[in-house]
């Protein structure tokens, strides 16, 4: 028995190095301690924009470095797992109503928050129960069906949930100036997770999951356990992320979170690079950002925004970090004079 | 009352069945379902409008154009969008999503965003069974997805072109190999799903309202349908909806009406936890 044990984990060690070579190649944007660095930079420079910028581009950057939190977290089960997950949304709506009930009952902030995170995640361990056996469309429809009856619940628990009028939220954090840092940092450590996790025995699993899951099976690798860490992880991660739209906000409503927003979130994963460390934040500047600045009309505005969705994600199809890697190619070429 | 909720289970059966069917005919053709089919059920519906109010035309020319005009969007769907991202399950939704908002964005710039409403001239008429009422609209989705799904059973088993769009179900690379030409099944399968599509506009929108987001509600609904009936299975998709009709109408009359979906969901649960493949999925996932 321990000798098979020790020669299934000889193997595993064996795929997870040589999986680890290949991978990396894909995190060649950014190495080693270069990536946290690089990170927390950019980090950096989102806060000292968001204290520095007028109002109405500081809410879009708010929005587009919270919703970054949320994708991230969705990067782990979609991205490094390939599971396309379509109820992050809920998860985001669970945390931001958790903790406004929460603070609304007096609870500290960091108790409110601990409390949502740990509801969002309990329900990510229910999903990821009930949909263990799922993958692929069944997995991506299911997903996007529970993120429906979440919403549901929302919108019909009104003696919880104030219902469709929305929910005012107890401003917990001392001022805007510490909300921005408390939103800088939590993206910052979002973006790290994924770094962190993609270097360690789960992300290589998670990957040899989605490469060929039945194969990563049979080596040993235990995907059930695997696919439901990421996935309890994501959800946690997306509460977080739904605790600070809720004190950015001031008040939250049942749509802010239904199925269409966690079907939004996998695209704008998906068009900044899923698997990538940096694909939320560029998916996420993309998917909030392009509406706020082709904002014509509902209409036109919309219907533009439309266009662009398509035409980029066929010119880009691996997204936008894959983009990034094609031009990086070339100056490592051009580098290389002969 | 228990007569009153099967028979409207079985009106929403059907419908959701229709729809399915049209989301799983393209399913052989791509990776992720139709997310766009929303808009051009819309759009469809709109044209049927115009042709008829706008233009006068009889109600059922108005439908044959509507019902045209669908099958026709979808093509260009496939043809300009879709077909690129074909084999690309993580860009095929985004895809889809920009597709949806240029198409319910078209309609909404064109004709606004009221609810409208659209009447056939059957509107006022009632079906007594017993002490259950089914009004005229009802008994037109039945009718339409009946109608509908004869025809698309004797397409698929008894001519070229549907043993062409089952054999490229089953295995494209087979079916090329025996001179089947792909692209023109796919742009064929895209075309069908599009006119039943038009089919379930011209059903559904009598007894809802026409505008620009008509058909997202319904569509969800339809599209655990397609999962619980297993991908690619035509009758397995009639089934499971009929299934889904009658339990979220059961539920929504004995149990609360708002948390109608949760009952649906339920259906999903068992299924997914027992046979997550689908309640009637074949090993080898054919069409039909």
């Amino acid at each position: 028995m321990s000798g098979a044990e020790s020669a299934g984990r000889g193997v595993e060690a064996a795929a997870a190095t040589a999986e680890a070579d290949g991978e990396f190649r894909g995190h060649g944007v950014l190495r080693a301690s270069g990536a946290y660095l690089g990170i927390a930079l950019i980090g950096a420079a989102l806060w000292f924009l968001l204290g520095h910028v007028n109002a109405f581009y500081s809410n879009i950057l708010a929005s587009i470095m919270i919703w970054t939190i949320a994708t991230s977290g969705l990067n782990l089960i979609a991205g490094l797992g390939g599971y396309p997950s379509l109820v992050q949304g809920a998860f985001y709506g669970i945390g931001a109503y958790t903790s406004s009930i929460a603070l609304a009952h007096g609870q500290p902030l960091w108790a409110a928050t601990a409390l949502a995170v740990a509801l969002a995640g309990a329900a990510g361990l229910g999903v990821g129960i009930i949909f263990s056996r799922t993958r692929g469309q069944y997995f991506a429809i299911g997903t996007l069906f529970f993120g429906a009856v979440v919403g549901l619940v929302m919108n019909n628990w009104a003696s919880l949930t104030q219902g469709p009028i929305g929910l005012s939220v107890p401003f917990a954090v001392p001022d805007l100036e510490t909300l921005n840092a408390l939103i800088a940092v939590c993206m910052v450590l979002s973006l790290a997770l994924v770094v962190f996790i993609g270097r360690r025995r789960l992300g290589l699993r998670l990957v040899a999951v989605r490469e060929d899951e039945d194969l990563a099976e049979h080596v040993g690798v235990p995907t059930a356990w695997t696919k439901l860490a990421a996935f309890v992880l994501s959800a946690c991660v997306g509460g977080l992320a739904g605790v600070l739209i809720a004190q950015y906000n001031g008040t939250i409503s049942p749509e802010l979170f239904d199925y269409y927003v966690g079907f939004v979130m996998f695209v704008a994963l998906a068009v900044g690079g899923a698997g990538r460390v940096l694909g939320p934040l560029l998916g996420s500047t993309f998917i909030v950002g392009v509406p706020h600045l082709l904002n014509l009309s509902s209409g036109i505005g919309q219907l533009l925004v439309g266009i662009v969705f398509v035409a980029v994600m066929i010119l880009v199809p691996g997204g936008f970090m894959s983009a990034v890697d094609a031009v990086l190619v070339v100056f490592r070429r051009g580098g290389q004079s002969q | 009352m228990l007569l009153q909720a099967l028979l409207n289970g079985i009106v929403l059966g059907s419908m959701l069945a229709l729809l399915a069917v049209s989301l799983t005919i393209v399913f052989g053709v791509m990776d992720v379902p139709n997310f766009a089919q929303g808009g051009v059920i819309t759009l469809s519906a709109y044209v049927m409008l115009s042709l008829h109010e706008s233009l006068h035309s009889p109600f059922w020319v108005a439908v044959l154009g509507g019902v045209a005009a669908a099958g026709v969007i979808s093509v260009l769907t496939e043809r300009f969008a879709y077909r690129f991202v074909r084999h690309r399950p993580l860009a095929a939704p985004a895809v889809a999503l920009g597709l949806l908002l240029v198409l319910d964005n078209s309609a909404l710039q064109i004709w606004g965003g009221e609810h409208v409403s659209l009447t056939p001239p059957y509107a006022a008429g009632l079906l007594r069974i017993g002490p259950a009422v089914v009004p005229g609209v009802g008994v037109a989705v039945v009718a339409t997805a009946l109608a509908s799904l004869i025809l698309l059973h004797l397409l698929l088993s008894k001519t070229r072109v549907g043993r062409a769009i089952r054999a490229v179900s089953q295995n494209s690379e087979a079916a090329a190999i025996v001179g089947i030409r792909l692209e023109r099944q796919y742009v064929m399968a895209f075309f069908i799903s599009g006119v039943l599509a038009g089919l379930a506009a011209f059903a559904y929108a009598p007894t809802y309202a026409v505008f620009p987001y008509m058909a997202d509600g319904i569509l969800l609904n339809a599209f655990v349908v397609v999962i619980l009936g297993g991908l690619g299975n035509v009758w397995g998709a009639v089934a499971a909806g009929l299934l889904l009709g009658v339990v979220e109408s059961l539920g929504a009359v004995y149990v609360s009406a708002s948390y109608q979906t949760v009952f649906g969901f339920a259906i999903l649960l068992l299924v997914i936890v027992f046979r997550p493949s689908g309640l009637f999925t074949t090993s080898s996932g054919r069409v039909a």
